[in-house]
C-alpha cells in the first residue's frame, strides 16, 4: 500500500489519481440528508469529498468530545464511511485552523481565554482577527500548551479516523493545518512575539551559529545568551553588515510558519494517522516570504494554494498559478472557490468559469472545488443544502471535469522557455524592509511594488537589492508576456528542478553561497542562467566568497555592440551577466527582447493583445492550446500557432481553421477556451 | 447587536451581488491630493503621492514648513507619521477589543481607540480634513430594540417591472441579536413574481412558519428604489411611491408608521 504525490496526481496503490474534489461540510447538513446530498455529489465524476472536521464543533467541554454520540450531524465516521460506499476517496482537514467561516474558526472558545497560548504583537498587545460575527484573539502556535490542548481532540479524534484510512477505509490524505499565514497578517513585525515565539527565535539562532561568539561576529556585537536577543520590531539596519539580523529573522518567520506544521504533522502520525498524504493549503499568495513552498514541502507531501478569484483578476491568478506550478511538487488548488462566502467580494458562476480557466491554463494540477455542497454563511455552490442540483454551475464543473479526464489532461505538459527564479535571500531582505507592519502585504501582492512598501536605502551598495531584485524580474516577465514567451515563476530554494534550461535570477554584488550553486549549477549541467544586474561577489555573511568569481571568464557580446549583456561559457552550459537594470520601460523591454532573440527564446502560439495562450502537450503527440481573453470586451483574437492545425473548443464544440500565421478566433470578454489542436 | 450563532443561509448569489451594487455610490468624489510621508527623526523613509505615486529622495529636510513641502510636492495636503505609527495604531485599536461584547461594539472600540490615536500622531497640513469624534452604538441600539422587536424579521425586497425579484434580504432578530440573515431563496421565491401585496404576504406566512413573522417589510420596483435614492425628501417620495403602488410598507407597526410620518413632517 503507498500513497504519494505524482506528477498528475496523487498515485494510490500504483494508479494515478486526478486530484478532482469536493467539499462537503457534514456537521452543518441535516443528517437525514446526507444520502441523497452524497448521492448528488457522486455525479460530478470527482475523485475525493474533502472536509473539514473541527475542534470547535465536536469539543463538548476540555476533554468530552461527540463524534455523533449525541448529535447525529457530527457523525463524521458513518459520514466517511458514506462517501466511501459511493466508491469516492476522502481528504480530512482537522484543522486546528479551520476557517470555513466557522465563529472563532474553529478554534475552542476556551482557548481565547488563555492569554499565556496567544500570539503578541511586536508592542505587546494580543492579536485580533476582526472577522464576523466576532472578532477573536489568535493563538500562537510556537506555543505547546496550544498545541497539546489540540492534542487532547487528536486523542478523540484518531480512533474515529484511523480505522477509516486506506486500504482498510475511503481516508487517502489529511491537511495538516489550514491556510498557515499569521492568520493573514505576514507583516514581519506584526506577530508573533509572544514568549513561546521569542524561544523559538533563541533556539534557532542557536541552531545557526552553534556559539554565542558566532552569533557576535556575525551581528557585530556581543550577547550574553542567545535568549537575550531580542526579536526585531523595525528595520533598522545602517549598513550592509547589519543586513545579516534582518535576513535571519525573517528566515525565522518561514520557520515560524512551518515548525509549528512539522509538530502538528508529528501529532497526527503519533496517533496512527499515517502512510496517506499530508498536505497544506496557502491562502492566496506567490509563496514569498515567509510562505515557502519548499519547506512546506519537507514537511508535507504537497503544498497547494486557494483561490477565490474574480475574473477582474486575471494576473493575480496566472501569478499564483504560475507560481505554484514552478514550485510544488503537484501544483493543486485545495480551496477553489465554487461560490462563496458572504463577506467577500461577490463571486458568480462566470467568476468561477474564468478563474478555473486561468488556474488550469497556467498549469494547476489539481482543483478541489470549496464547496460542493452549499451551508450556511456560503452561497452559489452546485449543490443546495438539501442536495438540489444548481444545473448551470453543476454542468459546468461536469464538463470540465469530464473534460480533464477524458483527454488526460494533467499528464500533458505546459512547457515553459524561462524560469525567472526569485532568489530567496533578497525577498527576505524585501519583508524585512517592509515599513507598513502591521499592514499585510498579503493586501498588495499583486498591485504595488517593494519600491511603495520597503526601505529605499542603498547601504553603500550600487543598488538597493530588496526592490531592484523585482525591477530586474519584472523588466524580463513584462517582455515574456509581450512576446508571448511561456515562463514560469520559480524561487531560488526551490527543490523542484527548474521547468525550464534558460532561468534568470536577479544577482547582486552579495548573495548567498546556496543560490549562487544552484545558478552555476543549473548552468554547469547545460542550462543558460542569466543573472544580473551585479556579479556576486560576497556570500550572505557579506564576506568574500563568490562561485562566479574567476569561473566567468572570455566573455563574448551576446547583443551586437552591446558591452552590458555578456555570455560565458560554463561547464556544458552558459551564464549571462546583464549589467545593470534599465531606468525606463522602454530600454529595458528593448534590452530583454534582444536577448530572447538571442538566445533563442521564442513565443508559442502567439496571440493578439490583450489576448493570451497557453500551450500544453503529451509525449505521445496530443496538444491543448488555451486561449484568453482577460479584458472587458469581445476580442477577434488573432493566433499565430506556427503550424497547420484544426483547434476545436472542447467545451461548445465549435471548430476554428486558419493557417499558421493567422488563425482568428472569437473571444467574448472574459472567457478561456480550452481548444484541442489537431495537426 | 450580531449573535455569533447567526445563521447566514440560503443566500441568493444574485440577490446578494445586487444588493451591494444598489448601495454602491454613483457619485464620483474627487479626492484631495495628500502627500504621506513616514518619517525617522528627520529622515523621510516613504514619501507618497495619492496622484503622482511614489516620490523617493524626497529632501523633507529643506523645508522649513510643511506649508512649503505641500508646495513643492504639489499635494493639497501633507499627512506625516513616525515610523512606528501604525504598530501603534494597532497595537491601541487591538488592546481594546473585550471578546465579550459581539462584533459591533468589538468594531467601534477598535475604531475609537485608533481614531483617538491618530488624532495625535497624524501631522496635517492644513489641518485635516476629516473629523474624529468617538462614535457610540447606544443610540442605534435603542433605536433598533425601539422599531424592530425580538423575534420578528425585517424584509426588503426590490422587484423588477415584471414583479420579478431583483434583490432581497430577510433578517430575524432574538434576545436583542440580529441572528438570521437569509434571502427569498430559502423559502423559494427567489425566481418566481413577487407582486408587492400578495408577495409580501406569502412571504410572511412562509417566514413565520420557519423563522419568525415579518414586522417591517420593504417591498419596491427597482427604478422607484433608485429615484427614492436620488430624491431630496426620501420619505416623502416613498409615500406617495406608495400611493402609486411602487413601493409597499407592510407591515408596519404603529411606532414605525408614527416615525415615518414624523420624518416627514420635518422634511426628510
Amino acid at each position: 500500500m503507498s500513497i504519494y504525490p505524482g506528477l498528475s496526481g496523487i498515485v494510490i496503490d500504483g494508479r494515478e489519481v486526478p486530484w478532482l474534489g469536493g467539499t462537503i461540510h457534514y456537521w452543518r447538513l441535516e443528517r437525514e440528508e446526507w444520502d441523497h446530498i452524497l448521492d448528488a455529489a457522486a455525479g460530478f465524476g470527482l475523485s475525493f469529498i474533502e472536509t473539514y472536521i473541527p475542534w470547535s464543533v465536536h469539543e463538548i467541554e476540555r476533554g468530552r468530545f461527540d463524534f455523533g454520540q449525541s448529535d447525529p450531524k457530527k457523525d463524521v465516521g458513518t459520514f466517511i464511511d458514506m462517501i466511501g460506499e459511493r466508491g469516492l476517496y476522502v481528504m480530512v482537514r482537522p484543522g486546528p485552523h479551520i476557517n470555513a467561516e466557522l465563529t472563532g474558526f474553529g478554534y475552542p472558545e476556551r482557548i481565547f481565554a488563555r492569554e499565556e497560548m496567544l500570539s503578541r504583537s511586536a508592542l505587546g498587545s494580543l492579536i485580533w482577527l476582526p472577522v464576523l460575527p466576532k472578532a477573536f484573539p489568535c493563538p500562537s502556535y510556537a506555543d505547546n500548551k496550544f498545541l497539546n490542548e489540540f492534542g487532547l481532540y487528536l486523542d478523540a479524534l484518531a480512533p474515529v479516523l484511523v480505522p477509516r484510512l486506506y486500504p482498510q477505509g475511503p481516508v487517502v490524505a489529511c491537511q495538516v493545518d489550514n491556510e498557515m499565514s499569521y492568520f493573514f497578517r505576514t507583516a514581519i513585525y506584526d506577530h508573533d512575539y509572544s514568549k513561546s515565539a521569542a524561544a523559538m527565535w533563541s533556539v534557532f539562532l542557536q541552531e545557526r551559529y552553534g556559539a554565542l561568539e558566532n552569533l557576535g561576529r556575525a551581528y557585530g556585537k556581543n550577547f550574553s545568551s542567545f535568549e537575550s536577543v531580542p526579536m526585531p520590531v523595525r528595520f533598522e539596519a545602517q549598513e550592509l553588515a547589519d543586513f545579516r539580523y534582518y535576513l535571519d529573522f525573517a528566515e525565522f518567520k518561514e520557520e515560524l510558519m512551518v515548525r509549528p506544521l512539522a509538530e502538528l504533522k508529528n501529532m497526527l502520525v503519533d496517533r496512527g494517522i499515517d502512510r496517506i498524504l499530508f498536505f497544506h493549503n496557502y491562502p492566496m499568495t506567490r509563496g514569498k516570504t515567509p510562505f515557502s513552498y519548499p519547506k512546506t514541502e519537507a514537511v508535507v507531501d504537497v503544498s497547494g494554494v486557494d483561490s477565490y478569484h474574480r475574473k477582474k483578476n486575471y494576473v493575480s491568478i496566472k501569478k499564483m498559478s504560475l507560481s505554484v506550478a514552478a514550485q510544488s511538487r503537484l501544483p493543486v488548488i485545495p480551496e477553489f472557490g465554487a461560490g462563496c462566502y458572504l463577506f467577500w467580494p461577490p463571486l458568480d458562476l462566470d467568476d468561477h468559469k474564468f478563474a478555473a480557466m486561468t488556474a488550469l491554463m497556467h498549469g494547476i494540477k489539481g482543483i478541489n472545488f470549496y464547496m460542493l455542497v452549499e451551508r450556511e454563511r456560503w452561497y452559489g455552490s452546485p449543490i443546495d443544502r438539501h442536495g438540489h442540483i444548481r444545473t448551470e454551475h453543476a454542468d459546468f464543473i461536469k464538463k470540465l471535469v469530464s473534460t480533464l479526464n477524458e483527454h488526460r489532461f494533467f499528464s500533458m505538459k505546459r512547457e515553459a522557455k524561462i524560469s525567472f527564479v526569485s532568489a530567496r535571500v533578497y525577498d527576505r531582505l524585501e519583508k524585512a524592509s517592509y515599513l507598513f507592519s502591521p499592514i499585510t502585504p498579503i493586501a498588495f501582492e499583486f498591485s504595488v511594488g517593494p519600491e511603495y512598501l520597503c526601505h529605499e536605502g542603498r547601504f553603500g551598495q550600487n543598488f538597493r537589492p530588496q526592490i531592484d531584485h523585482h525591477r530586474f524580474l519584472e523588466a524580463g516577465i513584462l517582455c515574456a508576456d509581450r512576446h508571448a514567451i511561456p515562463y514560469v515563476l520559480a524561487d531560488s530554494d526551490q527543490n523542484v528542478p527548474f521547468a525550464s534550461s534558460v532561468i534568470a535570477c536577479p544577482t547582486f554584488d552579495w548573495l548567498d553561497i546556496a543560490a549562487q550553486k544552484k545558478l552555476m549549477e543549473h548552468a554547469e549541467a547545460g542550462g543558460i542562467a542569466i543573472i544580473g544586474p551585479e556579479m556576486p561577489c560576497l556570500d550572505e555573511h557579506f564576506e568574500e566568497q563568490s562561485l562566479f568569481e574567476g569561473r566567468l571568464v572570455s566573455p563574448e557580446m551576446l547583443i551586437h555592440k552591446n558591452p552590458d549583456a555578456l555570455l560565458f561559457s560554463v561547464g556544458k552550459g552558459k551564464v549571462l551577466l546583464v549589467l545593470g537594470i534599465p531606468d525606463s520601460e522602454e530600454i529595458a523591454d528593448s534590452l530583454w527582447s534582444s536577448i530572447f532573440q538571442a538566445l533563442n527564446i521564442d513565443s508559442v502560439f502567439l496571440a493578439s493583445s490583450p489576448c493570451e495562450t497557453s500551450l500544453f502537450q503529451a509525449d505521445d503527440g496530443r496538444r491543448i492550446v488555451f486561449v484568453a481573453n482577460p479584458s472587458e470586451t469581445s476580442q477577434l483574437a488573432f493566433l499565430k500557432p506556427g503550424f497547420h492545425c484544426r483547434l476545436s473548443d472542447l467545451f461548445t464544440g465549435e471548430e476554428f481553421f486558419g493557417t499558421p500565421d493567422a488563425f482568428p478566433i472569437m473571444m467574448p470578454a472574459f472567457t478561456v477556451r480550452m481548444l484541442k489542436a489537431e495537426l | 447587536m450580531i449573535s455569533e450563532r447567526i445563521r447566514i443561509a440560503d443566500i441568493d448569489g444574485r440577490h446578494w451581488k445586487n444588493l451591494i451594487e444598489i448601495f454602491r455610490s454613483a457619485r464620483k468624489f474627487q479626492m484631495p491630493s495628500i502627500l504621506f510621508c513616514m518619517m525617522r527623526g528627520s529622515e523621510c523613509l516613504k514619501a507618497i503621492h495619492s496622484q503622482r505615486g511614489l516620490m523617493p529622495d524626497l529632501p523633507t529636510g529643506n523645508f522649513h514648513s510643511m506649508e512649503e513641502l505641500a508646495q513643492y510636492a504639489g499635494a493639497d495636503y501633507v499627512a506625516i507619521v513616525e515610523e512606528m505609527f501604525f504598530q501603534e495604531l494597532f497595537a491601541r485599536s487591538q488592546a481594546a477589543i473585550h471578546y465579550e461584547d459581539d462584533y459591533p461594539e468589538q468594531l467601534l472600540s477598535m475604531i475609537n481607540a485608533g481614531a483617538e490615536y491618530s488624532k495625535n500622531n497624524i501631522r496635517w497640513h492644513p489641518k485635516r480634513p476629516y473629523k474624529i469624534g468617538a462614535l457610540s452604538l447606544d443610540k442605534v441600539k435603542k433605536a433598533v430594540k425601539w422599531a424592530w422587536r425580538d423575534n420578528t424579521c425585517l424584509a426588503f425586497i426590490l422587484t423588477d417591472e415584471d414583479n420579478l425579484p431583483y434583490t432581497s434580504v430577510i433578517l430575524g432578530k432574538s434576545e436583542g441579536r440580529i441572528d438570521l440573515f437569509t434571502t427569498l431563496l430559502a423559502f423559494d421565491l427567489h425566481e418566481r413574481p413577487f407582486p408587492l401585496r400578495t408577495g409580501m404576504l406569502t412571504l410572511n406566512r412562509l417566514c413565520s412558519k420557519r423563522y419568525y413573522p415579518i414586522s417591517i417589510g420593504i417591498t419596491m420596483h427597482l427604478a422607484t428604489f433608485y429615484e427614492m435614492k436620488a430624491a431630496k425628501r426620501m420619505l416623502t417620495f416613498f409615500d406617495v411611491s406608495q400611493t402609486r403602488e411602487r413601493a409597499l410598507l407592510w407591515p408596519a407597526p404603529r411606532l414605525v408608521r408614527i416615525a415615518m410620518w414624523l420624518g416627514k413632517f420635518f422634511g426628510l
